[in-house]
């Protein structure tokens, strides 16, 4: 676990706790007593998390999530999620369950880019109706 | 109550006072005259009609009769904008209270959602900001002081000697009461005592053990 500053996306410059979802909730509830900020931001690559548990856990706190699938379940409003473009995840399925909260995020030797998806563009297939064959 | 907002620029008053504008308070803002165009005026007033504030134009303490107001709030001197430290040095001495709109201390607001839509409705010149930060909508950073309060708390010891412990005020009475008590000082402090103390405490630690110094990172 660490505390610093989140320096990736849409929360840079909060004094962040940065942990592992394994610590979640015994030792990161103990660290969050020591150590006062307003946003935790859990890796939890193997999806093991429940949105609705770690939200109401880490109520009062504004919780991102770095996963690689998204369930479609529903979230609290101080839970967003960071998915993370590793290989061949994650699935459609989880890229489509994104909400407007979440990010996207690339990440190479420590080198990150983080998209919003309010920067996100959406096309319904309907729309590529309507094209002339010449 | 009535409830006075010093405000650098035209969305600070929301950004930085969002309970208190939200919570049955009179609230007037004071706009001080950085960044003042026609279209940041308009918003202000828009701002002030819809929040149910009254907006007020002006650089120094003749605009605003500050003995009508219970509470004052005035920027951070923690914020980085030049604007805000300026204007914490010109109103700190009438302030009950701090605000900073860089969250540093912020906490999560129960009505954030609300908050993003205020901004989004009544000022949308400054949407980049909070389009592309969501601590500026999410948190709220209210502090009553905007430094660090530091308390030294000093015993004898029963075996010979004395230790002071300097630590953040707002770690005092857990030191006074349960590190103090769980120890008894029966004993010959240890290195475990300190190693306990300096694990349970944040911000800078300070102990003189019988005239030995001892920081927090520079253990026993």
């Amino acid at each position: 676990m660490k505390r610093g500053t989140e320096c990736e996306g849409r929360l840079r410059g909060v004094p962040t706790v940065f942990c592992n979802a394994d610590v979640v909730p015994t030792d990161l509830l103990a660290a969050l007593r020591k150590h006062p900020v307003s946003h935790v931001y859990i890796s939890d690559r193997e999806n093991t998390l429940g949105y609705h548990g770690i939200g109401a856990l880490l109520q009062g706190y504004m919780v991102t999530l770095d996963v690689t699938e998204v369930r479609a379940e529903q979230r609290p409003s101080n839970v967003s999620l960071m998915l993370r473009i590793d290989g061949d995840r994650p699935s459609w399925e989880s890229v489509s369950r994104l909400t407007k909260e979440d990010q996207v995020k690339f990440e190479r030797d420590r080198e990150v880019i983080v998209l919003p998806m309010t920067a996100a563009i959406f096309t319904q297939p309907e729309e590529f109706e309507g094209d002339i064959e010449i | 109550m009535k409830a006075l907002i010093i405000a650098p620029h035209v969305d600070d008053e929301t950004i930085g006072c969002w309970s208190v504008l939200t919570s049955n308070n009179d609230v007037t803002v004071l706009y001080l005259n950085n960044e003042l165009t026609q279209e940041r005026v308009a918003e202000a007033r828009s701002a002030g009609f819809h929040l149910g504030f009254d907006p007020v134009f002006g650089s120094d303490e003749a605009a605003v009769a500050l003995r009508l107001y219970e509470r004052v709030y005035v920027p951070s001197r923690r914020d980085w904008h030049a604007d805000h430290k300026r204007a914490n040095m010109q109103w700190r001495q009438h302030a009950t209270h701090f605000y900073s709109v860089d969250m540093e201390r912020g906490t999560l607001l129960p009505n954030a959602a609300d908050k993003r839509k205020a901004l989004d409705l009544l000022y949308p010149s400054q949407a980049s900001l909070w389009n592309n930060n969501d601590k500026y909508w999410l948190f709220e950073d209210i502090q009553e002081q905007d430094y660090d309060v530091y308390r030294k708390l000093a015993w004898t010891l029963p075996f010979g000697g004395f230790i002071e412990v300097t630590v953040l005020e707002k770690h005092a009475t857990w030191v006074n009461t349960h590190w103090r008590a769980s120890h008894e000082f029966r004993k010959e402090l240890t290195k475990h005592d300190i190693n306990y103390l300096l694990a349970n405490v944040t911000g800078k630690v300070t102990i003189n053990l019988n005239g030995v110094i001892y920081e927090a990172g520079n253990g026993m």
